[in-house]
């Protein structure tokens, strides 16, 4: 079984590579995850940053999750599935928002793998902000879902896990949209500091804790550009290394829309934000439409 | 690679680990030798966590910070065991072995194999200005460390060029910018490199050039900028480490003036070239006929661009040269120290790159190649051992360095003869006999750092990095503790550039309550005159 979206361009030779995979991996492996990208980078600012996020998600983070044995969130597109086992643990839950990293991980915790494969499908970069807000806050609420539903059995999953994928999920699922949601915070008391030298901010927080922060605040913020600027490099998308260097802009939309979903789930947890598709015509192309393209989720 | 050899290897690099750190700790506490800006970097370190006020901008701005903020956990795990001091040793010796291994690693990337490679490694550790500073605390191992960093991605990158390498390339431009400024001279040579690479390759490929030079450029570019915002938000200027009055510029001044040791050598290349080369020579005798030897080497295998291997340790020579120039060096020996690399590396691309194997008399150079241009290259090499060793123990050359030799005879004869910081461990000897309470004594720490160190009570001094400081001292007069005054007139002091009565001693709100060879302390007497 594989999940096309409508508008993906996959690559011509993926489903034969796809076969050849299987082939060659364990039984273990029971999903190949192909690597996502955009045919429309250079359509405006955000399709930029998106396809700097999507490079270096899908060609250095997951085949780096990969390798280091830990589970795989899966994609919404371009999945291909040993559809025994597909059945076997349940298919996708239709009430997960990113149905897809949720089975990412539940093929990991019966012991199975999702492995990432060197091709590539294309798809339609979202364009307009707020359509862009929508479609990430619903992937937020979606990983906030996918972590809380399995850590209902905190040792249950560390046992089905082991403590190294354990240590990973909680990082990947549950950090990326935790830091989402912190990370205004943080800024506000950093710029508060920078600006107003306000000494109630230094009051809060012990030395070390102090100092560690500032460590984190120096490294982290230059480790995820320059990450950002392997996935161009890596693609060999020179010319979009400049976006990627100011990529906490972007950061800053992605809290916007994880503050969106996350107090969504309190709302209107199940609720699907539908993404506009057809924003961006290819020559030969018909025009797509409201909810029938992506449905995918790449963090 | 076989097994056994790397296990070999892995043993040699843990016994060079063993020879640094015990060297480390000998000269340390053994010799008592600490040099003065080694001291000075701990004592950064000591401000941010035992001073009366610390916190972490007290790393101060003379310095690039990272060898003091690496310093931080060291000294919390030494000092209770009461060897603080090693903490800048203990540093460096680890750079040093980190030198080591990427020295290895360069050779092999080169293409050096068979016993060449251990020995031109060996040939490096066991220089004795490699093996002294690794042992000493100074900065230049760990510069050293970002120039091999650099030289192995740009190697890597003229190789593969795979997105890891031009990435790690520009962290080794980050990694030296908080280390020393001379960073400024590996940048620019770094982004020459890329930029020839790509105009051997993929001229015309516009986007390409700018984003592999953006993508070298920004980690180095974030960490002036992060170190431009820390100098602007505490010392008001984002320039101050370049400008301000305790910068290299202005510590150099004296140097622009007829008269003084380097004057010479101010806006006259001839002779600033003539001085480092000097210098340079010392370091590897052989140093320009391996250059050559490996220039005609590449152009003879039409690889001119495998020269990047050379260009890192080449650009900060020219750099020192052009301080020399400009009336801004020290012309320490040490500032010389990498002809050595760029000697090696030399060497290294002659012996790798044996004759064409194409013609009829190919056989006969090859073993021309290996039974005498390799023995002669190594044996070229292999001069430097001693001839470094003269440069260090010879006042004229190493100015800085001929003093650990003294060190080193004085405690072999007379275990408790004085040490250089004789006097700044009685003065705090004192000082602690006193039993002050918190924030008694105002000090300038630009030259009075090792006092508080050596106190038991370090929080009795009110330090230049503490937030009342600058207060503090402008009503000194009305202060009620001590200040204390370095004696000599050749210290710029910024308490005595205030009060220069002190130093006289005709201040009359002050009473001299203590006089040792270097430092005068005053009581402070607000109810006099004052």
């Amino acid at each position: 079984v594989v999940i096309y979206d409508a508008e993906d361009v996959p690559d011509p030779d993926q489903l034969k590579k796809v076969v050849v995979g299987f082939r060659k991996a364990g039984p273990e492996v029971v999903c190949l995850q192909a690597k996502l990208n955009y045919y429309n980078s250079g359509q405006n600012v955000l399709t930029n940053w998106f396809t700097s996020e999507y490079s270096m998600w899908f060609d250095l983070f997951l085949p780096g999750l990969d390798a280091s044995g830990a589970p795989v969130p899966l994609g919404g597109t371009s999945n291909h599935f040993a559809a025994q086992h597909l059945r076997e643990v349940g298919a996708w839950d239709p009430y997960n928002v990113t149905e897809d990293a949720d089975l990412g991980i539940r093929l990991f915790r019966r012991g199975w793998r999702a492995a990432v494969i060197d091709s590539t499908t294309l798809e339609e970069a979202n364009s307009q902000v707020y359509n862009w807000i929508r479609q990430r806050s619903r992937w937020v609420k979606g990983y906030i879902q996918t972590y809380l539903v399995h850590m209902r059995h905190p040792l249950q999953l560390w046992r089905a896990l082991g403590p190294k994928a354990f240590f990973s999920f909680t990082m990947v699922v549950g950090g990326t949209p935790f830091g989402f949601l912190v990370n205004p915070i943080f800024w506000s008391l950093t710029a508060l500091w920078f600006l107003a030298h306000a000494g109630f901010i230094r009051s809060l927080y012990p030395a070390p804790v102090f100092y560690l922060g500032m460590a984190s605040l120096l490294v982290g913020n230059i480790a995820f550009i320059l990450l950002n600027v392997a996935g161009c490099l890596r693609r060999g998308y020179y010319g979009m290394v400049k976006y990627a260097l100011v990529s906490p802009l972007y950061w800053a939309l992605m809290s916007v829309a994880a503050w969106k979903g996350f107090l969504q789930l309190f709302t209107n947890p199940f609720y699907w934000e539908k993404t506009v598709h057809g924003l961006y015509h290819r020559p030969g192309m018909t025009q797509g439409g409201e909810g029938g393209g992506s449905g995918g989720s790449g963090l | 690679v076989n097994p056994l050899r790397r296990h070999a290897a892995r043993l040699c690099l843990g016994l060079i680990a063993l020879l640094y750190v015990a060297a480390a700790w000998a000269l340390t506490y053994g010799a008592r030798s600490i040099q003065g800006d080694n001291f000075s970097r701990i004592a950064n370190a000591f401000y941010v966590l035992y001073s009366r006020d610390p916190h972490l901008a007290a790393v101060g701005f003379v310095w690039n910070p990272l060898p003091s903020l690496l310093d931080l956990p060291l000294l919390v795990v030494l000092r209770p065991f009461g060897l603080a001091l090693l903490a800048g040793p203990l540093q460096s010796a680890l750079w040093s072995v980190a030198n080591v291994a990427l020295m290895a690693r360069i050779l092999r990337q080169i293409g050096v194999a068979g016993w060449p490679r251990p020995a031109l490694v060996a040939v490096y550790a066991l220089n004795p200005f490699v093996a002294l500073y690794a042992a000493n605390g100074m900065t230049e191992a760990a510069f050293m460390t970002a120039i091999f960093l650099l030289t192995s991605a740009l190697f890597s990158w003229h190789a593969t060029e795979s997105p890891g390498a031009l990435l790690m390339a520009g962290l080794a431009c980050a990694l030296a910018m908080g280390i020393r400024y001379e960073v400024f001279a590996l940048v620019l040579i770094g982004a020459m490199a890329i930029a020839l690479i790509w105009w051997e390759r993929h001229w015309g490929d516009w986007p390409r050039l700018e984003g592999q030079l953006l993508a070298f450029l920004a980690p180095f570019l974030y960490v002036l900028l992060v170190w431009g915002l820390a100098n602007w938000m505490f010392m008001g200027s984002p320039t101050f480490f370049l400008d301000g009055p305790s910068s290299n510029a202005a510590q150099t001044e004296q140097f622009r003036h007829p008269g003084s040791e380097l004057w010479p050598l101010y806006r006259h290349l001839g002779p600033a070239i003539s001085f480092a080369l000097a210098r340079c020579l010392l370091f590897m005798p052989g140093l320009i006929p391996l250059l050559v030897l490996a220039a005609g080497t590449l152009a003879l295998r039409r690889r001119p661009t495998a020269a990047v291997v050379l260009f890192a340790p080449a650009a900060v020579l020219l750099f020192h040269v052009y301080y020399l120039y400009a009336g801004q060096s020290f012309g320490w020996l040490r500032y010389y120290c990498y002809s050595v690399p760029l000697g090696l590396w030399a060497a290294a691309l002659v012996v790798a790159h044996g004759p064409p194997p194409s013609g009829t008399r190919s056989r006969r150079r090859a073993l021309a190649h290996r039974w005498i241009t390799i023995p002669l290259v190594m044996a070229t090499v292999a001069l430097s051992v001693p001839t470094t060793l003269v440069g260090l123990v010879g006042p004229a050359w190493g100015r800085a360095e001929h003093g650990v030799l003294d060190d080193l005879v004085e405690r072999a004869t007379a275990a408790g003869a004085a040490t250089r910081w004789s006097d700044e461990q009685a003065m705090a000897a004192y000082i602690d006999g006193l039993r002050l309470p918190r924030g008694s004594v105002a000090l300038d720490t630009q030259d009075g750092f090792a006092i508080p160190m050596y106190s038991h009570a370090p929080a009795q001094f009110i330090v230049s990095s503490d937030h009342d400081y600058v207060g503090i001292v402008a009503a000194l007069p009305l202060f009620h503790g001590y200040v204390l005054v370095p004696r000599s007139s050749l210290v710029v002091s910024p308490i005595l550039s205030l009060y220069p009565g002190l130093r006289s001693n005709t201040a009359r709100w002050a009473r001299l309550q203590r006089r040792t060879g270097r430092w005068l302390l005053y009581r402070i007497a607000p109810s006099a005159d004052g």
